[in-house]
């Protein structure tokens, strides 16, 4: 069930109905929010569901067990089991195959056969995030920053809260649970903050950046070598706009669903386009990603306290997990590495901008065009099917044989909107917000209707958000 | 008052779409005499999804649909054929089975008697309509195997293409169907029920056709045309097997290669409707090889072909759509196949027939 689906448009206001209904007793609105959750997971495939009630369950236990053991040995097997039953399931359905095969590979070349041990389960939705989400509640425990929570029922909803279950944002238990001990209020200006933010979200997916994939992108990325350079730049840039609406476009419609239900999650994009350096990229992309790399992997490694060389390597192994966990392809992995390149480049450089409003403006627009043009070549390898096809990306940009064709009015019409949306800060849009719902509801109304006439003359066939992917 | 805010929002959204759609079906209602409401001509299946209610009349204007009691579009008859009767079965979609928009006698079926009763005088024909529309040549096996070969047919035409295509097209890129009549999603069935939402769809179709460019490089591919070849020489080879002449035409469509691109466009919008997947260019490429593929598989089954692919002109006259004939399509139609007619040896004796020990009688 995507957001973009008329599913969705019919499963969340009966949700919401149940909910408010339901308001009086907190036991059976948070069992209705969880069977939705459910519900909507297996949306996709029932099947994969018993992996969620297993990585629930498990944390839960493991939970509890922490919070009644002092022994360390104790307590640090009880956190070897969470990572190794979460991260081992993680393991296997996303990375076995691509680790087996390279193996097979390596074998391959000392003129050894490896065996075909791939399996052909398909990844199961979401896995990523809610894998790391619930790992963060098990190592918030042990640290001792979290005490656990007595209740499987509102445990099982902070891992499987569906507007954040299959591509976040990654909610942390210490933001999340406490809304789930309060008393059920309806706030009726949030909720109507949250219906125009999702309204503002599928207009970000659907209208930039399914027609950005559509009109030019899947064609250009599908075959480099038979466009143009203009063709090529241009696909590069519509790309990262395109990842952007799409991604941030998933995150205003997942914190607007969560808003009418009565819950906030955190921001998850910033204008990242708009950053100094690529440290400030990402404080602003993916935010609640890069801060959950910040503290259960950057920091427990070190962070930048034990010396420059070891910030370097912290610095290094963060990015490229960071860039594996989006998927199983050296692509992937080429990307975190570059951006960890980047990181430490600035580092060594000094240029890595803790206090960018103290630069002259000049220097600020420089550095943003140097950040941005650097985010833009990474996200071309992104898109990238492989490290061949990006190869031929970059050779055809040098020297291009084809002529290509006319760019299509509708790619500069949806790349021009995109530019505008990301240049719009979250206040401006809150003010915007905020004017739109102080109108009369009919024009509100006459305003959500003229989107929905968009989307359906823009909607492609089967278009999923990039990052269920992941 | 804030606290019902969002649910009159809800609502004035809910009263504008249905004021849209209300609009919508008024103005079909002053053009064409109808609601757009899909007229229950249909029941469902097991076996073949859906078939034609038997007995039905759907009216749209001064078009009338009517179903006989066989499930058959067209007047009723019996199923014993008359003494010098010559049965002709037209097999098909919804290019053989008429729009709502056509009247019974409009469709290039019913024109056929008419042309062939009149240049034979002493012989009656018989044509009877046993196409349904959305059905595929699959289908149309099965349902000649289950329903019409029991008709006894002396001559088969078969006429299939678009909606193989469209399965086709859907198969291999995957993707919603855009006319669905088998609704397995929410989303389909909605889709199905909203008339503004298929008129703002079917109207920007070609708008997406020629703006999204992710289906330029596009071929459906030779395993979909092969299983097209497959069907399609089953289905001759099972109409063959009732003593019929079978006549195979080529698909006729309004777009083609030679018009300018706007107008390529234009004319292309519901094929681009039904198969969203493809370029207006993509789908050319795709009908000239089903076209093919019908040409070759006549030639080798022994069929006789009905090029109406190279007859009838692709111009907006002959079409109401891009693949559905206007009166004036229905008529040349009717001409085509009528002179295939002619040229079949003499009926209603097929040589098959005549070889039989009855015929010899």
């Amino acid at each position: 069930m995507l957001f973009n689906s008329v599913e969705f448009a019919l499963f969340l206001p009966i949700v919401v109905a149940c909910a408010w209904w339901l308001r009086r007793s907190a036991t059976a609105r948070l069992t209705l929010l969880l069977a939705a959750s459910y519900f909507f997971y297996m949306s996709w495939d029932y099947r994969y569901a018993a992996l969620l009630a297993g990585s629930t369950v498990l944390d839960y236990f493991v939970g509890l067990a922490l919070s009644k053991t002092q022994s360390r040995t104790s307590r640090r097997l009880l956190l070897t089991l969470s990572l190794a039953g979460n991260l081992g399931v993680l393991m296997f359905f996303k990375y076995f195959n691509f680790l087996w095969e390279s193996a097979a590979v390596g074998m391959g070349a000392m003129g050894l056969e490896a065996p075909d041990w791939t399996h052909r389960f398909l990844l199961p939705v979401g896995i990523s995030f809610y894998t790391f989400q619930s790992l963060s509640y098990t190592i918030d425990i042990y640290r001792g920053k979290l005490a656990p929570t007595r209740s499987l029922l509102k445990f099982a909803l902070f891992v499987a809260f569906f507007p954040q279950l299959v591509a976040g944002p990654i909610v942390r238990a210490s933001d999340f649970m406490p809304q789930l001990e309060r008393q059920a209020r309806y706030d009726e200006a949030r909720a109507i903050r949250g219906f125009w933010l999702i309204l503002i979200g599928l207009l970000k997916k659907i209208c930039i950046a399914d027609v950005l994939a559509a009109t030019l992108l899947d064609d250009v990325f599908g075959n480099p070598l038979g466009a143009s350079r203009l063709e090529l730049l241009l696909a590069a840039y519509g790309y990262s706009f395109q990842i952007y609406c799409d991604f941030s476009g998933y995150s205003d419609v997942a914190i607007g669903a969560a808003a009418i239900l009565g819950f906030n999650l955190p921001l998850n994009f910033n204008r990242p386009f708009m950053a100094v350096s690529f440290r400030d990229f990402w404080r602003r992309w993916h935010i609640s990603l890069s801060t959950w790399l910040r503290d259960y992997l950057y920091v427990p490694l070190g962070g930048a306290k034990r010396g420059a060389r070891r910030t370097y390597i912290n610095l290094a192994l963060v990015m490229l997990l960071g860039g594996l966990w989006h998927g199983a392809n050296w692509t992937f992995v080429l990307w975190g590495a570059l951006h960890g390149t980047f990181l430490i480049v600035e580092r060594l450089l000094g240029k890595d901008c803790k206090d960018a409003e103290d630069l002259p403006t000049a220097t600020i627009w420089l550095r943003r065009l140097i950040t941005f043009h650097l985010v833009v070549l990474t996200f071309a390898l992104f898109r990238c099917d492989s490290i061949e096809t990006f190869g031929e990306y970059i050779g055809a940009l040098i020297a291009p044989e084809a002529l290509g064709a006319p760019i299509p009015t509708l790619f500069v019409i949806a790349l021009l909107a995109g530019v505008v949306g990301h240049l719009t800060s979250m206040e401006q849009v809150g003010r915007l917000i905020d004017r739109a719902t102080r109108q009369p509801a009919f024009v509100q109304a006459a305003v959500a209707s003229a989107c929905l006439f968009l989307f359906t003359v823009l909607s492609s066939a089967d278009a999923p958000f990039i990052y269920f992917q992941f | 008052m804030q606290s019902r805010r969002l649910v009159a929002v809800c609502v004035w959204t809910v009263a504008f779409l249905t004021l849209a759609e209300t609009t919508v079906r008024i103005r079909a209602w002053v053009r064409r005499g109808e609601t757009g409401t899909q007229q229950d001509i249909y029941e469902s299946d097991p076996q073949l999804g859906r078939v034609i209610k038997a007995g039905a009349v759907a009216r749209v204007g001064n078009a009338r649909t009517t179903i006989n009691k066989w499930g058959l579009r067209g007047p009723d008859f019996e199923i014993e054929k008359a003494p010098g009767v010559t049965r002709v079965l037209c097999i098909g979609a919804s290019t053989t089975f008429g729009q709502p928009d056509d009247d019974d006698a409009e469709i290039w079926t019913a024109q056929i008697s008419d042309r062939l009763n009149a240049t034979h005088p002493g012989q009656r024909y018989e044509v009877l309509n046993g196409a349904v529309p959305g059905y595929t040549v699959t289908q149309s096996l099965k349902n000649f195997r289950k329903s019409l070969a029991r008709f006894n047919p002396d001559i088969v035409i078969v006429c299939h293409a678009a909606t193989d295509l469209a399965a086709h097209t859907r198969r291999q890129f995957g993707g919603s169907q855009a006319a669905s009549y088998a609704l397995p999603s929410l989303s389909r069935y909605v889709e199905g029920l909203s008339l503004a939402f298929e008129l703002v769809r079917a109207n920007t179709a070609s708008l997406r056709a020629g703006q999204f460019r992710r289906n330029r490089n596009r071929r459906v591919d030779q395993r979909g045309v092969e299983r097209f070849e497959s069907a399609l020489s089953e289905l001759i080879a099972e109409c063959q097997k009732t003593h019929a002449n079978v006549i195979v035409c080529t698909f006729a469509r309004a777009f083609s290669a030679d018009q300018p691109p706007a107008t390529r466009a234009k004319l292309a919008a519901t094929a681009c409707y039904f198969n969203p997947q493809l370029s207006v260019d993509g789908l050319i490429d795709a009908y000239e090889r089903y076209n093919d593929t019908i040409r070759h598989v006549a030639g080798d089954q022994g069929a006789r072909l009905a090029d109406a692919d190279r007859t009838i002109p692709k111009a907006k006259a002959f079409y109401r759509d891009s693949i559905h004939f206007s009166p004036l399509g229905h008529q040349r139609m009717a001409d085509l196949i009528a002179e295939q007619i002619h040229a079949l040896p003499a009926q209603p004796l097929t040589q098959a027939r005549i070889d039989s020990p009855d015929a010899v009688q």
